[in-house]
């Protein structure tokens, strides 16, 4: 039977490693040389201990960058998982229509980086679209790729590209909630309230840690539609740690983009780590 | 089921196995001996007969009897035009015998074009300069006119009549034809027809008894043509295409040579007496072989491989301003006529099996966008030193869409990679960046030696000095000036006075204006940086300012045709690609249209313009232009050597060779040389045998199509006293205009956006100070 057994998990085993090689030989390794690089020089990689931490931390373009990116971080997460939410509660009890919305969502999910901003730029751009709305009812032109309006386009365009792909997560969660329970709460008198919030949201624990780190993973792609429009130096409500990493690459800064990338890792590991400690917390 | 059990173990152990196979890389079994491949094509130059002035030569082709014929022209014969004489070889070009002459009565033509059929006889086309209507004042307002009677076309304006002449095998001219049109390239078919192709882009067969041209295959859009056994290619703006000759019926396009012409974005509609860009010719066997800047080619018909037999980048054809004539392959080695700036060629490459395919040493050389004074300076390196291939990468090529930002990222991956080049070209990046980081030699060597054998401009050649040495030096140079009306440049004394000027009608011309941003961001760029790193938001105002008022004050004053011409060129996308370069043979001032120019002189022949406007137009004079009557110098061409470097000694060479005087002398694009010696020669032009300021430097004529104004100007060498003049004033610049396309690109977009009217002039500064705090962040610590 031990036997058996440890041939099974030798089978396991044999299939997980190719892809554990894969891991490894692609991002773990490649990783340990960024931890090394570092604490190393540019290019002569004559070791300088924190200096390139210090110099991160000093720099105030990678505070602006850094500042921006946990601002858009922090409005969006929340309100996409909420959006996307609301979403697949109510498109889980729409009778009519329910397939052909789903894939209405999820059309932005597929729609290529270089077009959405084609879009942006028919619509926000100060001769655009909606300025023509603005001047037609009376108001004045908003500058809204050159002004703190930008970070606000930024956030929209980041909820309209994945809100479908949230939704169909979350309607997967609520697939595999049972009915059984819903209908033993409506016998007890429990309204569509009640069973939101004390059946609905509690069975979705699972999906919402997977959906918050996807989401979360997510947002730093926003960064394509921003440099395609704005380039490599946007309005600076919309600097994200990307473009400041993509510049100090030009500038051959890699010891800085070796160090920011390390505290950018650390800080995702532990916004992960603390998600997972309160989920495992509430079961 | 046992059995089943185990054939599904099987599989999907052999799957697994699959997968990690295709994840591990696979091991390349190289066959390495240490062999080197062997036999290239090497480039020798034929030695033409014996003639003090030199030859031109028109065409070049095999005969069927296996000889080498030439037709040249005699420049050593008095007259406009020397005659032409047909020339043979037997022997490869070792030994020429002159077989005819052309008649004097045909002295009188100017022949660019020429054809041979395989016995020897052929066709050549030209044109005759009226002398009723030959030449032009300034000033001159009649408009251009055309006639047209018995099929000749007389431009009244410049009094050209174009004509064909067809001589035998022993080079007796039999028949001279007038032609209706001006034809830029002449081919024979299988059956002797002759197919010519007009400037207008037509193809036309020339009937041999009576000259008349009938139109044949397409009207117009034919760039080249060419005969191979009995099909016709033609050379469109993107296409290959190939025609059956007896019936004109299309057989279809040819990837495979488009694929290796347009590869690059190239065009081919270049031709002019002076040459093309690509020539055409067929062996004995009917494979057809091309020749290109990028090398000869051959490649046979219907096959899809078109293979490169000469790699032009070791070679005299990658040269830029090398103007192919003709080209013939007789026993396996090929001929190439080409014509460039100062006289014409023949080439023949042959094939030796004993040298080494690729030269054993090689070096890579960098730069973002192309230079072709560099090209052309490599070319002339690579023949003194063969056993060392120079390997030449741009950037931005400008056919594939990639930014500045993109290909500094690239070339930034190759070097962290440890594939980064040996000498870098640091026009449009930053300096600093890459001395700061280490990763740039230390010149001050081979500075030291050219300083030793032929002089430098220290001030300009040690831009980049600092406590650890020079890192990086400029090749070239050119400096800020100012020209014209002395009355005007007397009250010229900076960018201030500059505003003021631009109120006065006439004051300024629309060059100026055009280039008004690049111009001045040049003077004005090194000023807005504080000592602490910061940008003076005072000193960008103004100069955003300035770049508005001025424009403004000169479109109040403008006439209707100026603004349209503008409004046309902004339409075109022409305002794009300025350089601030300065005019020297301007035409609205030769016109009296405005009073002035300026902006940055980078050749010794705008010079030369300059001096002669000058004196044509009286009272006028030439000055340094900036701020406090200084100007700035823009260095151009700055190279370094990385510490990455494979070939040390051979970059060093190579960098050497650069500032050296022959060096500086083989490129003959943008930029004053730093190198002493060669400074002299540039401006002197000594080596034409005659003292400075006699000799014709050249001719300009220029014309407005609309108004039919037009204008003319010879202009000669300087005197010493110019010369002198121009070369202190090299000596004392101290200021240099900043050459990172980053800022650059940043500052002048936003400054365009400003004098188009569509952002405010705060509005412009704001945005350029956001986005040069946000870059000079990133650099900070």
């Amino acid at each position: 039977m031990r036997k058996k057994a440890r041939r099974q998990a030798m089978w396991g085993i044999c299939f997980l490693l190719p892809d554990l090689l894969g891991v490894i030989c692609f991002a773990l390794l490649p990783f340990a040389q960024v931890v090394i690089r570092s604490f190393q020089g540019a290019v002569n990689h004559k070791w300088v201990g924190f200096d390139n931490y210090k110099a991160v931390f000093q720099n105030a373009a990678f505070r602006m960058a850094a500042g921006n990116t946990l601002r858009f971080t922090a409005i969006c997460i929340p309100l996409l998982v909420a959006l996307s939410l609301v979403l697949a509660v109510t498109l889980q009890h729409l009778r009519l229509g329910k397939d052909l919305l789903k894939s209405a969502f999820l059309i932005p999910v597929a729609v290529p980086a270089a077009s959405v901003v084609l879009v942006w730029k028919v619509l926000f751009h100060s001769n655009g679209l909606i300025n023509g709305l603005v001047l037609k009812l009376g108001g004045e032109k908003i500058p809204w790729m050159t002004s703190g309006a930008a970070f606000f386009v930024l956030v929209i365009s980041y909820l309209w590209k994945n809100l479908g792909y949230d939704m169909i997560l979350w309607m997967a969660g609520l697939a595999g909630i049972p009915t059984e329970i819903y209908e033993a709460a409506k016998v007890d008198g429990a309204g569509e309230w009640k069973c939101f919030t004390k059946i609905t949201l509690p069975n979705l624990k699972t999906s919402l840690y997977t959906i918050s780190v996807l989401s979360f993973l997510n947002s730093f792609k926003v960064f394509r539609e921003a440099w395609l429009v704005a380039g490599d130096y946007p309005h600076q409500s919309m600097y994200l740690l990307q473009h400041l990493y993509n510049n100090w690459f030009r500038d051959l800064s890699f010891d800085r983009i070796a160090a920011a990338a390390v505290l950018n890792a650390l800080v995702v590991l532990a916004l992960i780590f603390l998600l997972k400690r309160a989920w495992d917390a509430e079961e | 089921m046992r059995r089943h059990h185990f054939l599904k173990r099987v599989l999907t152990a052999s799957l697994a196995a699959g997968l990690c196979c295709g994840a591990i890389p696979a091991i390349a079994n190289e066959a390495d001996d240490g062999a080197a491949a062997m036999g290239r094509y090497l480039e020798t130059e034929v030695e033409l007969p014996q003639s003090e002035a030199g030859w031109s030569i028109r065409g070049v082709a095999r005969t069927d009897q296996g000889t080498l014929r030439m037709l040249a022209e005699n420049m050593d014969d008095d007259g406009m035009y020397g005659s032409i004489s047909i020339l043979d070889s037997s022997d490869g070009g070792e030994n020429w015998n002159l077989t005819a002459k052309f008649p004097e009565e045909d002295r009188e033509i100017y022949f660019d074009k020429m054809a041979l059929r395989p016995d020897g006889s052929g066709v050549a086309a030209g044109m005759v300069f009226s002398e009723e209507n030959g030449g032009l004042e300034i000033g001159d307002q009649d408009t251009y006119t055309s006639s047209s009677a018995e099929g000749v076309m007389v431009n009244s304006n410049f009094g050209v009549e174009y004509c064909c002449v067809f001589f035998d095998a022993d080079g007796n001219t039999m028949h001279r034809f007038p032609l209706k049109e001006g034809v830029s390239q002449l081919c024979f078919t299988e059956d002797g027809e002759v197919l010519a192709r007009t400037y207008g882009g037509g193809i036309y067969s020339i009937d041999q008894e009576t000259g008349e041209m009938t139109e044949k295959f397409m009207g117009s859009g034919a760039w080249q043509i060419a005969v191979c056994q009995d099909r016709l290619l033609v050379l469109t703006s993107s296409e290959v295409r190939w025609y059956d000759i007896s019936t004109q019926e299309p057989l279809g396009r040819d990837e495979s040579m488009e694929n290796v012409l347009f590869a690059t974005g190239k065009n081919y509609d270049d031709t002019s007496s002076e040459g093309q860009s690509i020539v055409f010719t067929q062996d004995e066997e009917g494979r057809l072989y091309f020749c290109t800047n990028g090398g000869i080619y051959s490649h046979s018909l219907d096959g899809s491989v078109v293979e490169q037999v000469v790699d032009g980048t070791m070679t005299s054809l990658s040269d830029p301003e090398l103007s192919l004539l003709e080209m013939a392959v007789v026993e396996g080695s090929f001929y190439v006529t080409y014509q460039n700036e100062t006289d014409g060629k023949l080439l023949k490459y042959t094939y030796d099996p004993n040298i080494a395919s690729t030269p054993q040493k090689e070096i890579t050389v960098y730069s973002l966008k192309e230079d072709k004074g560099l090209r052309q300076a490599i070319v002339t390196y690579q023949k003194l030193h063969p056993d060392t291939y120079v390997n030449y990468e741009v950037g931005l090529t400008g056919a594939d869409g990639v930014t500045v930002s993109d290909a500094l990222r690239t070339l930034n991956t190759d070097i962290l990679a440890g594939n980064g080049p040996d000498v870098l070209v640091l026009d449009g990046m930053s300096v600093s960046t890459y001395a700061g980081k280490g990763l740039l030699q230390d010149l001050s060597p081979v500075l030291d030696e050219v300083r030793e054998n032929d002089g430098l401009l220290d001030n300009i050649a040690e831009t980049w000095k600092n406590e650890d040495g020079i890192m990086a030096v400029p090749i070239r140079f050119g400096l800020t000036l100012a020209s014209g009306k002395a009355e005007v440049l007397n009250r010229l004394e900076n960018i201030a006075s500059l505003v003021e000027l631009s109120k006065e009608e006439g004051a300024l011309d629309y060059e100026e204006i055009l280039q008004l941003p690049e111009i001045l961001y040049y003077l004005c760029s090194n000023e807005w940086k504080n000592e602490d790193g910061t940008i003076n938001q005072e000193k960008l105002e103004d100069y955003v300012q300035a770049v508005k008022q001025i424009t403004d004050n000169f479109m109040e004053n403008a006439s209707d045709q100026t603004l349209k011409m503008l409004e046309d060129f902004k339409e075109e996308g022409i305002t794009d690609s300025y350089s601030g370069e300065l005019d020297g043979m301007n035409m609205e001032f030769l016109l009296g249209k405005s009073k002035m120019n300026f902006g940055v002189l980078l050749d010794s022949m705008n010079y030369c313009g300059l001096i002669a406007a000058n004196k044509k137009m009286g009272e006028s004079t030439v000055k340094l232009f900036g701020d406090d009557h200084t100007g700035v110098y823009l260095p151009i061409c700055t190279v370094g050597i990385l510490d990455t470097v494979r070939e040390p000694e051979e970059a060093r060479e190579f960098v050497k060779y650069l500032l050296s005087k022959e060096g500086e002398l083989a490129a003959n694009y943008s930029g004053f040389p730093v190198n002493r010696a060669a400074l002299d020669k540039k401006l002197a032009h000594m080596d034409v045998g005659d003292d400075a300021g006699m000799e014709v430097a050249g001719e300009f004529t220029g014309y407005y199509m609309d108004t039919g104004e037009s204008v003319s100007l010879s202009y000669t060498w300087p005197e010493e006293e110019e010369q002198e003049w121009l070369k202190n004033a090299a000596e004392s610049l101290t200021a240099f205009a900043d050459t990172e396309q980053i800022p650059r690109q940043v500052v002048l977009e936003e400054t365009r956006r400003c004098v188009n009217g569509e952002i405010s002039t705060q509005e412009a500064v704001n945005s350029i100070m956001q986005k040069l705090n946000l870059y000079l962040a990133e650099s900070g610590s």
